[in-house]
């Protein structure tokens, strides 16, 4: 035999399956990226919060001789601490830091003998906001004291000292940018009220030279020193003391921040949800997500398997398993916001559960049972029949067969099925939203209101307006999938190990 | 129960099964006409012929196994030591008394050990002494015991082919049956497999009444006291041609079909 060269046609062939190859590739490639881009997303929103906030203070500057020292405590999440947010806490106007910080403790105010005339000069306060703030007089080393005991703890204090190991000296900035009020004049439709902090520095180092390019009006930048200059030289700016610009009614630059926080924290798992899930928490929402994926595999797999079973062993029946067939699928492709809409009906109102745990995951379990059915059909057809009649041949009745051989073989592609019933209960929301109810606190018994996580992210959203919370929910929900699927594939292998070893 | 006694000339504890008139149809089809047979006890009956001509439907009439399939019909009468099994006896009991080792070896995704318990704890609660016990003794009899002693907690699924049939032998033996139907227990082996397997029913002959399916000729002249011969009519049914002592039946067939068969000139 000799070798031929490839025929055209052979070499269109040949061409024809590398291309249907690469394409594959390709496929399954854009496929995983896109995969991990939006897992990779949602873990990075989840883990940082990037928020843009706008305040007169300059973030970060500070006033060189600053006659008061403030002491927080390191739990409180403080590394500075803005002057407005200092005086509203001294107004009595701010009693916990989880505005502030992600930090749910109340604020507990100390200051040193002898501070109290210097503090209510500086914040510009007066006796009554002492009073509201309920702060204490204390000795200097007191204050330290108390500081270090409460994590809510924020001191004032006259001169640095040694401070205890779990007390840390916060930076307080008190700077704003005034500026001649020419240059935050309306004219022509331009009118700048804030500038970014990232152009504060190259503001003075003299880069920029006109206040058009800070997309403000035509006029020349005047870097100056004092407050009085400000207010004589049109376009001119300089930094002050929050205090003096606010005594002397100049006029103000607003500063844009990009503010970046942990958002994750493992308190957040641990702690309770305050005020509905803005502040704290999500604890008793990750209890309860838990405890509606078990209620709702209590109801739904006794009763798949079951009519998975009936569908596969007693086929005798062709009419009967065709229609039980078609309604399976016909129950799959139903929207889950019909489900929702039945669970009103049927379980919140007719059985009159309220909206409860039960109410929910009743609805839910008859969202999944298609699911539940269709896999476990398949896993048992896909059991070899060859085991049943070994199973019959031994003198085992059909039950027995059923209960010993049957199952057991199809165990696997059983415990698959519930795993996606799982991922489809704990992501549900649509099915939720008129069953389950929005109590943010672990549900108490059956017919009690409980939030769970899906129904958590889409009401943070709606109605906290909490985007970063919606994030650190949504990525506790994709790892609480994760962990739910190696958990259910683990006890799947354990049921086969014997089977394939 | 009513025993019957249809032939009075044979004694009842020489025959295992006596077969007689027995037609089985599958919904309108007709599979096996008019089968009459005498089954010896303590002997090993081999059933030949070619594909489709219903020995193997006819050896799952003998312990019910056709019951599975909804369609089955039958009519005649297989008495099982002198009781009608389709009419007197509960196909668990009977099941429990003719056991049946497969085509391919099915054990179950157990271990080795369930395996061979199976059988026993559907029919009982034995003590785990005697659970073991009996587990053993079935495992020396289908001659496995030496090479998976060491391993009775391992999958049945990694034996070798093998050895997992004789695994199903031991598993039927652990319900201690009367009669061990074989449908072509061999034909999934390579021949050392077969060897040890015949060799097996050999030694089995002389405690259990044995009946198999085989499509190799050898393997019946080589292991069996008794061989029918089945065929296939034009209607696709299936009937006994012939049956008598093996060696009859291979060195002086009575009929042409038996001995066109055996020469190889069909089938």
């Amino acid at each position: 035999m000799t070798r031929t060269a490839p025929t055209t046609f052979e070499r269109r062939r040949r061409r024809s399956d590398s291309v249907a190859v690469a394409m594959i590739k390709i496929w399954a490639f854009t496929a995983i990226v896109i995969l991990i881009v939006i897992i990779g997303y949602i873990v990075f929103k989840g883990m940082v919060s990037q928020s843009l906030q706008e305040s007169q203070i300059i973030p970060t500057f500070s006033t060189p001789d600053q006659s008061l020292v403030v002491i927080a405590n390191k739990k409180s999440g403080f590394h500075s601490m803005p002057y407005d947010v200092l005086r509203q806490f001294f107004d009595g106007r701010s009693f916990s830091l989880r505005r502030i910080t992600h930090v749910n403790e109340d604020v507990k105010l100390f200051y040193e003998t002898g501070l109290k005339s210097d503090i209510s000069e500086y914040l510009m306060l007066d006796e009554k906001s002492f009073q509201r703030s309920e702060a204490s007089q204390l000795s200097a080393s007191e204050v330290l004291k108390h500081v270090s005991a409460n994590p809510g703890g924020i001191g004032l204090i006259s001169k640095e000292t040694a401070l205890p190991s779990n007390v840390v000296k916060l930076q307080l900035e008190d700077v704003v940018l005034a500026v001649h009020p020419s240059v935050t004049e309306l004219l022509g439709n331009i009118k700048l009220s804030k500038i970014d902090q990232q152009a504060i520095k190259p503001l003075f180092n003299g880069e920029y030279t006109n206040w058009k390019e800070l997309q403000g009006q035509d006029l020349s930048i005047v870097v100056v020193t004092s407050l009085s200059e400000v207010r004589q030289i049109p376009g001119s700016v300089a930094l002050v003391p929050y205090r003096e610009a606010f005594l002397a009614q100049s006029e103000r630059l607003q500063v844009l921040s990009s503010q970046t926080r942990r958002n994750f924290t493992l308190r957040y798992i641990f702690e309770k949800p305050v005020e509905m899930g803005k502040y704290g928490g999500i604890s008793t929402i990750i209890g309860n997500t838990l405890l509606m994926v078990f209620v709702t595999l209590l109801f739904s797999v006794p009763l798949g398997v079951g009519s998975a079973v009936f569908m596969v062993e007693f086929r005798a029946n062709k009419r009967l398993l065709s229609i039980a067939r078609t309604g399976v699928d016909l129950l799959a492709g139903v929207p889950s916001i019909i489900f929702g809409l039945f669970g009103l009906l049927v379980f919140v109102q007719l059985a009159g559960w309220s909206f409860s745990l039960l109410s929910g995951s009743m609805t839910l379990a008859l969202m999944v049972l298609p699911t539940i059915i269709r896999t476990s059909e398949e896993a048992l057809l896909s059991v070899s029949p060859s085991l049943k009649e070994a199973s019959v041949a031994l003198g085992a009745t059909k039950w027995e067969t059923i209960i010993k051989v049957l199952l057991p073989a199809a165990s696997p592609g059983i415990v698959t099925g519930i795993i996606l019933a799982i991922g489809r209960a704990v992501g549900e929301t649509a099915a939720l939203i008129y069953t389950i109810g929005s109590g943010v606190d672990f549900a108490s018994g059956p017919l009690s209101s409980a939030r769970v996580l899906a129904m958590h992210i889409f009401l943070t959203i709606t109605e906290g307006q909490r985007m970063d919370r919606a994030f650190a929910s949504a990525m506790v929900l994709v790892f609480l999938v994760l962990f739910i699927n190696i958990l259910a594939r683990l006890s799947a292998r354990r049921l086969i190990r014997n089977g394939t070893n | 129960m009513v025993q019957i006694n249809e032939y009075p000339e044979q004694a009842v504890d020489t025959v295992a099964f006596s077969v007689h008139g027995f037609n089985l149809w599958y919904g309108a089809t007709q599979a096996l006409k008019d089968v009459d047979i005498d089954i010896e006890s303590n002997a090993i009956t081999a059933f030949i012929g070619p594909s489709g001509c219903g020995k193997s439907t006819f050896i799952r009439s003998l312990n019910r196994m056709n019951d599975l399939i909804d369609t089955v019909k039958t009519s005649g009468c297989i008495c099982y030591q002198g009781y009608d099994i389709y009419k007197q006896y509960d196909p668990m009991d009977l099941r429990k008394q003719v056991g049946m080792v497969f085509q391919k070896p099915n054990p179950f995704p157990m271990s080795i050990y369930d395996n061979i318990a199976y059988g026993p704890r559907l029919h009982g609660r034995p003590p785990k002494a005697e659970l073991d016990e009996l587990v053993c003794t079935s495992l020396q009899k289908a001659a496995l015991w030496d090479e998976v002693k060491d391993r009775l907690n391992k999958s049945a699924l990694s034996l070798s082919g093998g050895q997992q049939q004789r695994l199903c032998i031991a598993r039927t033996l652990a319900i201690e049956p009367d009669v061990i139907l074989m449908d072509e227990p061999t034909s999934a082996l390579d021949p050392i497999s077969t060897a040890k397997i015949e060799e097996l029913a050999f030694e089995l002959k002389k405690q259990y009444t044995i009946v198999v399916v085989t499509h190799n000729m050898q393997q019946a002249s080589r292991i069996s006291d008794k061989t029918a011969f089945f065929l296939i009519d034009q209607d696709r049914c299936g009937y006994l041609v012939e049956y008598g002592i093996t060696e009859e039946i291979f060195l002086n067939p009575k009929d042409k079909r038996t001995e066109s068969y055996i020469s190889g000139k069909f089938g």
